[in-house]
């Protein structure tokens, strides 16, 4: 479910690209050095744009640091010096990477069993310092493995948890008030309901082969044989136009929250992963060849 | 266009009247039918032309004595049976308010007991799906909505809002940004045309084209 909210780099300003490179290394190294070099490979784009877009509605400035980067040894790079933004996007990292594998593991995809042990000291540290999120994120996540089990023949309710988890991550990272409260949730449960969705989208052919669970399967293509791997044209036709409007629709949703918000820094970076990136990745993956083909 | 010709009915036809051949085209032009016909793009446009009409045609009648419209039969508790179990206009009204007030729960509450489920129910329960972000169930219902009763301008209305929301967002990053590569392509091509139209007229904007 990771790597879909990417920016839209032949767009950026060199500026902006330096800026989101900055937020980057620097969460990667804010894990470097709260719970070490291992846990690393844990770092998403997505929870990059995590930590741009909370320092985009704080009251505080960032501060921006020249420091050594273990891949390049020779030369100082620009980061973000850690605060809070930066501290809780690593800490999330490493606690919904450590569920991910838990859950793979879960699935029998047994390739994780070895990564687990080397990420739990890390996790255990985070989970700490983020105990009601660590707990939010093991609820939604035990729900969506309910899901799963029992077939759930509807893609919104499939998606609600991991959406409801986003707007957590977003809601108590803020700490927003009223009104502002509810725009902010509004953004996140949505910007999760886009990921999961278009993850869904993205893996269901894989999933037919593989007998996993996916909710466009269970919800347009209950009685397909699994292996077989063919979906006639009319329901082809059917799944694009159903998935087109909610990937839309969803998307038109996180714009209208992210307008109503104060934006005070970032705010062309954010406008360029959330109308070029997130956009580009909609269209990419609705015109995928299989749901298009006219044979 | 002339409506009465489209609806196929005489000059100064009675409100009924229009209803009656609105009702018969609809089925006749209806998408449903033209499934995987080479006919469905001309069926559409008939259909197009039918609801114009009876657009045209219904503008010069007081509105809504169409029992599923919300402005009319409101606090009068009628009564209505469709398929199984009968169902109360007025509940339909309060369902609506409390959208209105953003009181979900309740709104549900009452769908939820009620047992005759028409074109009105599902258009209600659309609209609540959006509200609490069950987006794909929404859409499946106000569709639903629509196609149980083709006639009711409001459901229509919806659903082409809808679409064109998600289409909308195509167009949103086009007015966030600025794509200067594409407006000199639109400029020069412009000009280009220009000229050839005036020298196609007889005299010349660009000299050298």
């Amino acid at each position: 479910m990771f790597g879909y909210i990417i920016p839209d780099k032949p767009e950026l300003k060199i500026k902006e690209f330096e800026l989101f490179r900055a937020y980057y290394c620097g969460i990667c190294k804010a894990i470097a050095s709260r719970y070490g070099h291992i846990p690393r490979f844990a770092l998403s784009y997505d929870l990059t744009f995590l930590a741009i877009f909370l320092s985009s509605i704080d009251t505080d400035d960032i501060r921006l640091d020249l420091s050594r980067c273990i891949t390049k040894p020779f030369k100082k790079i620009p980061l973000v010096k850690r605060d809070k933004a930066i501290d809780y996007a690593a800490g999330m990292n490493i606690i919904l990477a450590y569920h991910n594998i838990k859950d793979d593991i879960y699935d029998r995809s047994y390739r994780a069993y070895p990564i687990l042990p080397l990420l739990y000291p890390a996790y255990r540290k985070a989970k700490k310092a983020y105990q009601e999120q660590d707990l939010f994120i093991r609820t939604q996540l035990d729900e969506l493995r309910e899901l799963e089990r029992e077939n759930c023949p509807l893609i919104d309710q499939a998606a609600k948890p991991f959406s409801d988890l986003l707007a957590s991550l977003v809601t108590e990272a803020a700490s927003g008030h009223g009104e502002e409260n509810k725009v902010l949730r509004d953004f996140g449960y949505n910007v999760g309901k886009w990921l999961y969705t278009i993850d869904a989208l993205d893996d269901l052919l894989e999933d037919i082969k593989g007998k996993n669970y996916n909710p466009i399967l269970a919800q347009f293509l209950p009685d397909l044989r699994p292996k077989t791997g063919k979906i006639d044209k009319e329901k082809r036709k059917e799944i694009q136009e159903y998935l087109s409007f909610v990937l839309n629709y969803t998307l038109k949703q996180v714009c209208l929250s992210y307008e109503a918000l104060d934006i005070k820094r970032n705010k062309s970076i954010l406008d360029n992963i959330i109308y070029g990136g997130m956009y580009n990745k909609t269209k990419q993956i609705l015109k995928k060849e299989w749901l298009n083909e006219s044979i | 266009m002339n409506p009465y010709e489209v609806l196929g009915i005489r000059q100064g036809a009675s409100e009924a009247e229009i209803k009656k051949a609105y009702k018969e085209k609809v089925k006749k032009y209806h998408p449903d039918q033209y499934r995987n016909n080479p006919l469905a793009g001309l069926a559409e446009e008939k259909l197009k032309q039918v609801n114009e009409a009876y657009d045209m045609l219904m503008k010069g009648y007081s509105t809504g004595s169409s029992g599923s419209s919300y402005n009319t039969n409101q606090g009068q508790g009628s009564s209505r049976s469709q398929g199984s179990g009968t169902y109360n206009q007025a509940d339909f009204n309060r369902v609506r308010q409390y959208i209105n007030m953003g009181n979900i729960g309740q709104a549900e509450r009452i769908l939820n007991s009620m047992t005759a489920r028409p074109a009105e129910w599902f258009f209600l329960r659309g609209l609540l799906d959006l509200r609490i972000g069950n987006y794909g169930q929404g859409y499946t219902n106000i569709t639903r909505a629509s196609n149980m009763d083709p006639t009711n301008m409001e459901y229509r209305q919806t659903l082409n809002n809808l679409n064109s929301t998600s289409q909308g967002y195509n167009t949103y990053r086009t007015t966030n940004r600025r794509d200067s590569s594409s407006d000199i392509c639109k400029i020069c091509t412009t000009l280009y045309l220009c000229d050839c139209c005036c020298e196609c007229m007889g005299g010349d904007l660009i000299i050298c084209c």
